[in-house]
């Protein structure tokens, strides 16, 4: 009696666990056929009497581990990144990662060495820092890893569309033609970009402070940007960070001049400048003491002088508008040469 | 080395006989069968297959409308019927057509190969 007791136990519990990995609305009938199955299997095994714990045993590894039994009954074709995406998925996605974590040591390293050398925020120590340095690393490979991952799961459902995945027939004209070098986008250069935006976001978000100068005679680290402002804007670099990721690995993976990179280029160069007047225009980011430093001490003009020379927030605004130009026109030519460049290029 | 290649062997076989498992299961699905006993049938009939195999096998064909089930609880445990539907009848029909031809080629394949 003992026994039967476990037997159906046992049985309860295998049914239960290949139940957790079935899917579709076939499940509860799924689970009643292998139950069935099992009271077959040990009736003939212990020719109709209670089954030993050993003739269960050899049942149940006869239908083997729950979650591969499942997997079975399952639509094979049911994959988050399936095999035929596979190869690319980790290609970037190696790419990627190994540049963030090459990165670590450098950007670690270098906001290290500020934090030394300024004055500021000396409360916690040398370890504390480097933790939490590699931690906030941690976490952007994670991020990235699971963009990377969802991108790539919505291209393996049509989500999103890439040639090799569309549903036309290939043909010997829909073939696009081998790209001679120029008409490839080197490898180099959205990886190069990549570095410098991981680079540059990185000491924004954690370092603030390296941006400065330092002045020998006083032996002080002058930052120019305002820390707590920065701070509290950092989720606009974050988003600037995330759309040139996407953009680059985009740039990445197409290889070549196509009129959807363009597009690309155009819609996050549009986001990204939209993004920078907001940060330059609507936010105190310069650092007023410094301003008012290099005003009286450096350029030699006296506080009663301020008649002369316009006040701090004039600086600010001409310093704002001068960055804001050249990050119009650097953005504005990186646009022009992408459309000529796609235009004469691009696989028509 | 050589176990490697037993191993080899052994799954090519495998994949040999997962390519004849439809047809064997659809020609035993005449009257209805449940799935254990169908399992027992074939082996008797020297055609091995397994639980965690055949199983789910039953349910995709009928999925894919060769076989209907029914469950049968009048007997003291309760099991789930299945039988070839009419299309499941024209599939088996046209499947047995291309067994016969390609043993066919292929015997004609071996015996050339033995002969050269």
């Amino acid at each position: 009696m003992k026994d039967t007791k476990y037997i159906e136990d046992r049985i309860d519990r295998y049914v239960y666990q290949v139940g957790r990995f079935l899917m579709g609305k076939n499940k509860d009938e799924i689970e009643r056929e292998i139950r069935a199955l099992i009271y077959d299997m040990l009736e003939q095994k212990s020719s109709n009497e209670v089954p030993s714990k050993e003739i269960l045993d050899s049942v149940l590894t006869e239908l083997g581990k729950p979650i591969l039994l499942a997997a079975k009954y399952n639509d094979s074709t049911k994959y988050l990144i399936g095999p035929a995406l596979y190869p690319l998925y980790v290609k970037v996605l190696s790419i990627a990662l190994s540049i963030i974590l090459s990165l670590v040591a450098v950007g670690s390293i270098l906001a290290l060495i500020m934090k030394s050398s300024s004055s500021w925020d000396s409360t916690s120590g040398f370890g504390a820092s480097l933790g939490s340095v590699f931690g906030n690393v941690f976490l952007t490979a994670l991020v990235l890893f699971g963009v990377l991952t969802v991108v790539f799961s919505l291209i393996e459902r049509g989500y999103i569309s890439i040639n090799e995945f569309s549903s036309h027939e290939i043909t010997a004209e829909s073939l696009p033609p081998v790209p001679v070098p120029k008409e490839r986008i080197p490898k180099s250069e959205p990886i190069i970009s990549i570095i410098f935006s991981v680079i540059f976001t990185f000491l924004f978000l954690y370092a603030p402070q390296v941006f400065g100068f330092w002045q020998g005679s006083e032996g002080q680290w002058w930052p120019v940007l305002n820390v707590e402002v920065i701070k509290s804007i950092a989720y606009i670099f974050v988003i600037i960070f995330c759309i040139t990721i996407a953009y680059e690995i985009f740039r990445l993976v197409e290889g070549r001049y196509t009129f959807r990179l363009m597009l690309a280029t155009i819609i996050s160069n549009a986001i990204t400048v939209i993004l920078w007047i907001i940060v330059l225009k609507g936010f105190p980011i310069w650092n007023e003491a410094v301003t008012d430093k290099v005003r009286l001490e450096l350029l030699n003009i006296p506080s009663t002088a301020s008649w002369v020379v316009p006040p701090a927030a004039s600086w600010h605004l001409l310093v704002s508008n001068a960055l804001l130009a050249i990050i119009i026109f650097a953005t504005l030519i990186n646009t022009i040469t992408c459309i000529v460049k796609t235009v004469r290029y691009a696989p028509k | 080395m050589v176990s490697g290649n037993n191993e080899i062997i052994a799954n090519l076989i495998l994949e040999l006989r997962r390519g004849t498992l439809v047809l064997s299961v659809l020609s035993q699905l005449e009257q209805p069968v449940y799935g254990y006993s169908l399992i027992q049938d074939l082996m008797a009939k020297g055609i091995e297959v397994e639980a965690n195999t055949l199983y789910p096998l039953m349910r995709r064909l009928e999925k894919q409308g060769l076989l209907t089930s029914q469950w049968e609880t009048t007997a003291n445990k309760p099991r789930k019927y299945y039988v070839r539907s009419s299309s499941g009848n024209q599939a088996y029909q046209e499947m047995k057509i291309h067994w016969q031809a390609m043993v066919q080629n292929m015997n004609s394949l071996l015996d050339g190969g033995q002969t050269k």
